[in-house]
Parts: C-alpha cells; structure tokens; sequence
C-alpha cells in the first residue's frame, strides 16, 4: 500500500467522500441554494449521478457567524470550542510503514490557478481547535494545520469549512487543495 | 490510492556505508516506521553521519540519478551541513481526484539555505532545483 488520503464527512455515521464526488454546501436541505451573502446551513455529499450520498448519515455542518464563533447546529458557540465528532470533515493519511506528516495546508481556489480565489464563493476553514476561521480564499490564504511528529501509519485531520456565495448559481468550478510533506 | 513511490533516496554514511531505500535495513515494512526514520535511528545509534545523498529511480528511458553535493563533490561544490528527504502530495478534494501533484525532495542543507532537488513521481525524468532559506 502506497499513500492513501481518504476524506469523511462526519455524521452520526460518516460518509466516505469518493474521488468523484462533490461536498455540497446547502441552506440546510440538499440541493437547496444558500441565499448570497449567507452561509451553509447543511453540508452534503453528492455523487457525480446528483444523489445524495450521506442522507442517512446526518451529516455534521460548521456555519460561520463571525470570525472566532460558528454554528455547528446548535446555536452559536466558540471555534475553539468544537470537538472532533463536531468538525464536518474528517481527513485521513494512511501509510503502510510510520511516517510523520508536516507543513500541511489546505485552501480553496477557482479549480484553475490555485492564487486566485474561489468564483463567487467565500471559504472559511479552521482546524479543530483553532481560535478563529482563516478566510482560505487562494494559495496566499491557506490554512495551516498542525504538523503530525509522532510515525504512525494512520494520521487524522479535523477541519471546519464554511462557505457563503457571492452571487447566484451553481459554484462547483472551485476546488479545494490538501497539500502535505511526509517522510 | 497514489501509486508506490518510485523515487528511492540513496544515502553515502561517515562510516562509508551506502544504503538505499527499501534495501537491506532500510527496507519498508508494514508497521515499522518509514525507510527514513530507520535511517535516523540508524545514524543515533551508531553515532554516524550522511556525507552524501543521491535520488534514484528507473524511468521508460533508463536509469536516473540525480546528486547533491557531497565531500566527494567532482565539482568543488559546497560541502552541505546536513541532509533530509521527504515526499511532497498535493492534490485537489473536490472534483474528479486525479488533479495531484507529487515528488520526493531531497535538500542539501547549509547555514543560511537548503538546495532541494524535487523529482516528480508521475513522471520520474523531470526534477526541479531550488533554493530556500534554512529558517532553523
């Protein structure tokens, strides 16, 4: 077994988000549009055929209020308060000997140029634990998570994201990039 | 899954010793930690140093090397401080899963700046050079 990197959104049973789906912010119902200038109420995953994959899952949500506070689904708390069960997205490396794994980032960007902000979308990201959202808009913006000093074969990341369009229309052009350094 | 890498460090030790990745006892087994933290227990341990690192891999067109400086440096370079190797991932989440980048760097490590060397793991006959500041 070589690298594997498995993304979960974290639930009452997390779902697996495969290679060729997307994660769908909503209003809080799927496929429900997020009013401009608001933030996600639900956050989703949709398979490439447009069904919704984590329905039975009740999917965690992180919905940014402000920059040190978020909703997580009941009512506004602090972000350095949230647990690991809360945070939506759960990120796994795996490896088959100990690796440690360091200057991890994590960004969104238009899906073209990695610098260049999302289209007509503001995303917000924060590491459990964290003390405020980074605005993870383009490469120059990224998040930092915490490096992993201890081998081991498995290593977990707990992130919140939280998004808000800034105009209407589907937004799935834009992507997210994970980078890492592992030895 | 991201395909096994293909990039292998080759390292020359102060006592003479040259030991590959995924060789003898730097071999990769599940479990135990990565070729590369066995060769800093290997250097505690013995009270040794490396005094050469080297990147290998075979591609479609042969065999490739590519060197650092080192205390035998043909070419009078500087002689390095230190040596360190890792593996770069950086790949999109959203999406189809295929746009990811990924390389195995090795650094030459001085006072004030680190050369690295990064080839590519997707395609083994490109590699790039490039200088940092060593900021520890």
């Amino acid at each position: 077994m070589a690298l594997v990197q498995t993304w979960y959104l974290q639930g009452t049973t997390a779902t697996t988000i495969g290679a060729t789906d997307l994660i769908q912010f909503s209003d809080g119902t799927f496929d429900n549009p997020i009013t401009v200038g608001a933030f996600n109420g639900g956050t989703h995953v949709r398979s490439s055929g447009g069904s919704n994959s984590s329905s039975a899952n009740s999917p965690k949500n992180s919905k940014y209020i402000a920059s040190g506070t978020v909703d997580v689904g009941g009512g506004t708390v602090a972000v350095s308060s949230v647990t690991t069960a809360n945070c939506p997205l759960k990120i796994n490396v795996s490896y088959d000997s100990n690796i440690t794994i360091t200057n991890v980032k994590m960004f969104a960007y238009n899906g073209t140029t990695e610098a260049t902000a999302p289209t007509n979308l503001d995303v917000y990201l924060a590491e459990q634990g964290d003390s405020a959202w980074v605005n993870a808009d383009g490469s120059g913006s990224a998040l930092t998570l915490g490096d992993k000093t201890t081998g081991a074969t498995s290593h977990d990341f707990y992130v919140l994201m939280s998004v808000s369009p800034s105009a209407v229309g589907t937004q799935s052009a834009n992507k997210v990039k994970f980078s890492f350094t592992y030895q | 899954m991201i395909p096994e890498e293909k990039v292998k460090f080759v390292v020359g030790l102060s006592n003479g010793e040259n030991l590959t990745e995924g060789k003898g006892i730097l071999s990769k087994v599940a479990g135990e930690d990565s070729p590369w933290w066995k060769l800093q227990k290997y250097l505690k341990d013995n009270g040794l140093k490396i005094t050469s690192m080297s990147l290998y891999c075979k591609t479609k067109v042969g065999n490739r090397h590519y060197h650092l400086p080192n205390e035998k440096n043909k070419f009078n370079g500087e002689i390095p401080m230190g040596y360190n190797c890792f593996r770069l991932f950086s790949g999109d989440v959203l999406g189809t899963g295929q746009n990811y980048e990924h390389y195995t760097c090795m650094e030459a490590i001085y006072p004030k700046f680190k050369v690295q060397l990064y080839v590519s793991e997707r395609d083994n006959d490109k590699s790039w050079v490039n200088v940092v500041s060593n900021k520890n």
